[in-house]
């Protein structure tokens, strides 16, 4: 496939990262010339230094008829103007990356009843995190949770209770209940697929999937206490706050926001309307006390500087917040952080790179979402293709890849969690479970 | 200011007031009466003085710019010379011969208070009854335009409450011109009064009849035809048709036209201050049912419900019709009267008080200084639906708020010089203020506001007129700031 990435800051390079890895022919184009260098250096990608919106340049970068052109630059009216004047080349796919809530794609598709000047996708990062956000802010006592087939199935991904009684058990032994698989512990920054001899151990992620309403058990067992969620703070009132406390608003649930900027936040008092608004720093240790932050259920550290979220998660732990999700955006901090113990991370980043590649993937695929990361994948397909090899035999006769776990099949509307006697039929859709490396194995094996 | 253009349009507006004689001079004729020449005499002054004006004070090519001082000085005088013009007939036709009554009773018609001097209203001529209402009418259409032209620059706060109403809940103004914002309000107008004609119509109550009270009820005026008011008609179809109409024109006029063009009433469920007026009105009539009820239980069930429906909205909307005498109610209901007084109904209608959208605003602004207090560094927004109410405007609001009581008490001291009780002297300021017209005691609603001496009913004509123009319209005009070129 034929990609064209306008703009080389943290997203679109990981995104032209990600492509290149799966074999596909990335072109950035990037007005910065140091910026240029660094791509040259570090990704095999064609880099065109110049004005991505321009005729000429993208021209020069081959745009026409290319199959995809993502426009992520920090400049919405960019973004918007480089999709356009693509769309006019014969681009397949636009995609921009636009910002402000002023040009709310679902409000203008709500009006016109048109796609927004014919681009394909508009991401908003910040409205992608504030959306994932709200979703772990919903189910306080798992890490994560992703969901399939129309929301029938789930994986979730957790911490095992202090009192979980089954550590260093191995995994054979273990009385989980039916119809719930663990599909993987990541231990150490690793991913482990567990045999039956591996065991759990403190500390461990674990991954499980189940029917949506067989998930009381599958929580149960693993005792995770359902907490009811009622006072929320966010730490800086940037975009992502904005989009998270309108829609914790909506579900009357208390926030709080701290912000430095006093124009910001008489922009927020404007548009919210039950959101407490806070003038102050949230590195103000008193006022933080004074506002009874630590006293909260949850909170959320969203400002600008990566350090400051780190600092003020870690210090509000220590004062007895349980529950925080913290936002990083640079990468290279991911490791390190875990190990001093924030344990929940959002990247808008990573979240649109997420976003980007479901909308890209082929047709037969329904969704694909990322776990830990970019470590594992989940991947919701269709099989429609009547000669693949996999169909009509026992699962545990198929040579999947390593790494490949087929977690649940929905086949007319029942879900079934398979075993190792299971047959995959012609029309199923099935989750996989896999390592990022085989993704290109398992297209082929799927047709 | 600008003399030649204000008094242009003022002259423009007279004659209108001037040819609108002419209909009630119809009735003369078709009753053959005498007060048609009254009519026809007042018809060519009124008219003729505002040709006058008009021709006399011709704007030149660059002078016909209306700004901010242009605009209050058009509707003072405006008001102002109605209101002098409109004793006319009442004079001519020697219905009234005391220059202060006619005065008294004109203001009251063209502000749309109600209050009236006349012990016998059934003894005045057809015409000059029909004048007497027409007034009202005319009042009320008045303020409807008024309200959107000009109030809007007054920052009394009013109007924002209603642009922030209707910028978030109906399409952005009715329509982009103000000119057709006009139209349309008018046209709800004028079909409300019809519908309640027909209606009364339909309960028995001759054509005349059926129109003067349509023209008093929609405009939240109160003359009756009748001495006895509403209550002349011993009618429950008639009173639970005014009670609704009553409280129909106590909402912004504003809410009416999306529901024809939208078919649906989300600009009513949608709309904060129609939802508190709603709640007021409850309340109130819920309040005084359970003590009527308990006082007057030989009244029935039906009969108190409406007996404390009819007047708690009757007040409310500033109307001021009545169909018992509630002076003999107990105490608390009549508090109860006295206070919705001060509330009043919806900004964008006809009704007069400080409004509902007010003290919404208000009470909203108090919850955030309360939130302040708890949180020293919060910061906050009050807001009516996704429309923001900026501080300047909440203080407007505040300034109003403070001028409408204070008015009112100092005018309440000034009136009682005559030696008039405790409670009459109260209900007297407070009901010429907030133009509901009758008050408790001696200008109860079996009573007329006759026995006042001539300098006090001009005193509360004076009234009237400042709370009809919402206290700044006119109070700016005795600032000698205003004058100076």
């Amino acid at each position: 496939m034929k990609v064209i990435v306008i703009g080389a800051g943290k997203v679109g390079f990981s995104l032209a990262q990600i492509l290149s890895s799966e074999k596909h022919d990335v072109t950035v184009v990037e007005i910065d010339e140091d910026r240029s260098e660094v791509l040259r250096e570090k990704l095999d990608v064609k880099v065109i230094t110049g004005n991505g919106a321009s005729f000429p340049v993208l021209e020069d970068a081959d745009v026409r008829g290319a199959d995809l052109f993502l426009a992520v630059t920090q400049n919405d009216e960019f973004n918007i103007l480089a999709s356009v004047i693509a769309k006019s080349m014969d681009v397949k796919k636009t995609v921009a990356r636009v910002r402000n809530p002023d040009y709310d794609f679902n409000i203008s598709k709500k009006i016109t009843r048109e796609r927004f000047l014919g681009i394909d996708l508009i991401i908003n990062p910040e409205k992608v995190a504030a959306k994932e956000i709200s979703k772990l802010i919903s189910v306080p006592e798992l890490v994560n949770v992703e969901y399939f087939a129309q929301g029938k199935i789930q994986t979730i991904e957790f911490k095992p209770n202090e009192s979980f009684e089954y550590y260093n058990v191995p995994l054979k032994d273990l009385p989980v209940p039916d119809r719930c698989v663990l599909i993987a512990l990541l231990r150490d920054e690793e991913i482990i697929i567990p045999s039956g001899n591996d065991q759990i151990r403190r500390d461990d992620l674990v991954f499980a999937l189940s029917r949506t309403k067989d998930i009381q058990e599958l929580t149960n067992f693993f005792n995770l206490k359902k907490k009811k969620i009622n006072n929320v703070t966010l730490l800086g009132g940037e975009r992502v706050s904005f989009y998270l406390a309108r829609i914790l608003e909506k579900k009357k649930i208390n926030v709080k926001i701290i912000e430095r900027d006093p124009f910001k936040c008489e922009e927020l008092a404007r548009n919210l309307d039950n959101v407490l608004i806070i003038n102050g720093d949230v590195s103000d240790i008193n006022l933080l006390k004074e506002e009874g932050v630590d006293k909260s259920d949850f909170i959320v550290s969203l400002t600008n500087d990566d350090k400051l979220n780190l600092l003020v998660t870690l210090f509000l732990k220590h004062l007895g917040v349980e529950k925080s999700i913290t936002q990083i955006r640079r990468s290279d901090y991911l490791p390190l952080i875990e190990k001093i113990g924030v344990e929940n991370i959002i990247s808008p980043r990573s979240l649109t790179s997420a976003a980007i590649l479901n909308f890209i993937k082929s047709e037969s695929i329904i969704s694909l979402s990322l776990l830990a990361g970019d470590k594992a994948q989940m991947l919701e397909v269709t099989l429609n293709n009547k000669k693949c090899s996999i169909l009509d035999k026992p699962l545990k006769d198929i040579n999947f890849p390593c790494g490949v776990i087929v977690g649940a099949i929905t086949r007319d509307d029942d879900i079934i969690v398979p075993r190792g006697n299971d047959v995959l039929k012609y029309g199923d859709n099935i989750v996989l479970f896999m390592l990022p490396d085989c993704f290109e194995k398992i297209q082929k094996m799927l047709g | 200011m600008n003399k030649k253009v204000v008094f242009h349009i003022v002259g423009m507006n007279l004659t209108i007031v001037g040819l609108s004689m002419l209909i009630p001079a119809i009735w003369s004729f078709y009753y053959g009466t005498k007060d048609i020449y009254a009519l026809l005499i007042s018809f060519l002054i009124t008219s003729g003085f505002g040709l006058l004006l008009f021709f006399y004070f011709k704007p030149g090519r660059k002078e016909n710019e209306i700004h901010y001082k242009e605009g209050f000085a058009v509707v003072t005088f405006t008001w102002l010379l109605a209101s002098l013009f409109g004793t006319l007939p009442f004079i001519l036709s020697g219905d009234i011969v005391n220059i202060a009554d006619a005065i008294f009773e004109s203001t009251s018609g063209f502000t749309t208070t109600g209050s009236t001097i006349l012990e016998d209203i059934e003894a005045l001529q057809p015409g000059i009854m029909f004048w007497r209402s027409l007034t009202h009418w005319l009042g009320g259409m008045g303020i409807l335009v008024l309200f959107i032209a000009i109030l809007s620059i007054t920052g009394s706060g009013g109007l924002q409450v209603y642009k922030a109403e209707s910028t978030s809940l109906i399409d952005n103004k009715l329509r982009p011109k103000l000119s057709e914002t006009a139209k349309i309000l008018w046209f709800t107008y004028v079909m409300l009064t019809l519908f309640l004609v027909m209606l009364l119509l339909a309960g028995g109550m001759s054509f005349f009849d059926s129109l003067c009270h349509a023209f008093s009820a929609i405009a939240t005026g109160g003359f009756s035809t009748k001495n006895l008011s509403i209550g002349y008609y011993d009618s429950s179809y008639i009173q639970w048709i005014i009670t609704i109409f009553m409280f129909l024109s106590g909402i912004n006029f504003a809410l009416y036209y999306p529901v024809y063009k939208n078919k649906n009433f989300k600009s009513f469920y949608k709309n904060a201050e129609f939802k508190l007026y709603s709640l007021i009105v409850f309340l109130s009539i819920s309040f005084t049912f359970v003590i009527l009820y308990r006082t007057f239980p030989e009244n029935g069930f039906m009969d108190n419900i409406l007996d404390s429906a009819f007047h708690v909205i009757s007040v409310i909307t500033s109307t001021g019709f009545a169909t018992t005498d509630y002076n003999l109610w107990p105490e608390a209901t009549r508090i109860v009267l006295f206070i919705i007084m001060f509330i009043g109904a919806s900004t964008g209608s006809t009704v007069g008080s400080i409004k509902i959208g007010r003290y919404l605003i208000l009470f909203k602004q108090t919850s955030q200084e309360i939130k302040k207090i708890l949180h020293p560094k919060v910061i906050t927004k009050t807001k009516i639906g996704d429309k923001v109410i900026e501080d300047k405007m909440v203080l407007n609001i505040l300034q109003f708020f403070f001028m409408f009581i204070f008015i009112f008490i100092i005018s309440a001291i000034i009136i009682s010089f005559q030696r008039i009780d405790f409670v009459t002297a109260l209900t007297a300021a407070g009901a010429s203020l907030t133009n509901v017209g009758p008050g408790l005691g001696m200008v109860g609603p079996m009573e007329t506001y006759s026995h006042f001496n001539n300098f006090n009913k001009m005193y509360l004509s004076f009234l009237m007129l400042l709370g009809r123009l919402e206290l700044f319209t006119v109070l700016v005009l005795l600032n000698p700031v205003f004058w100076k070129k």
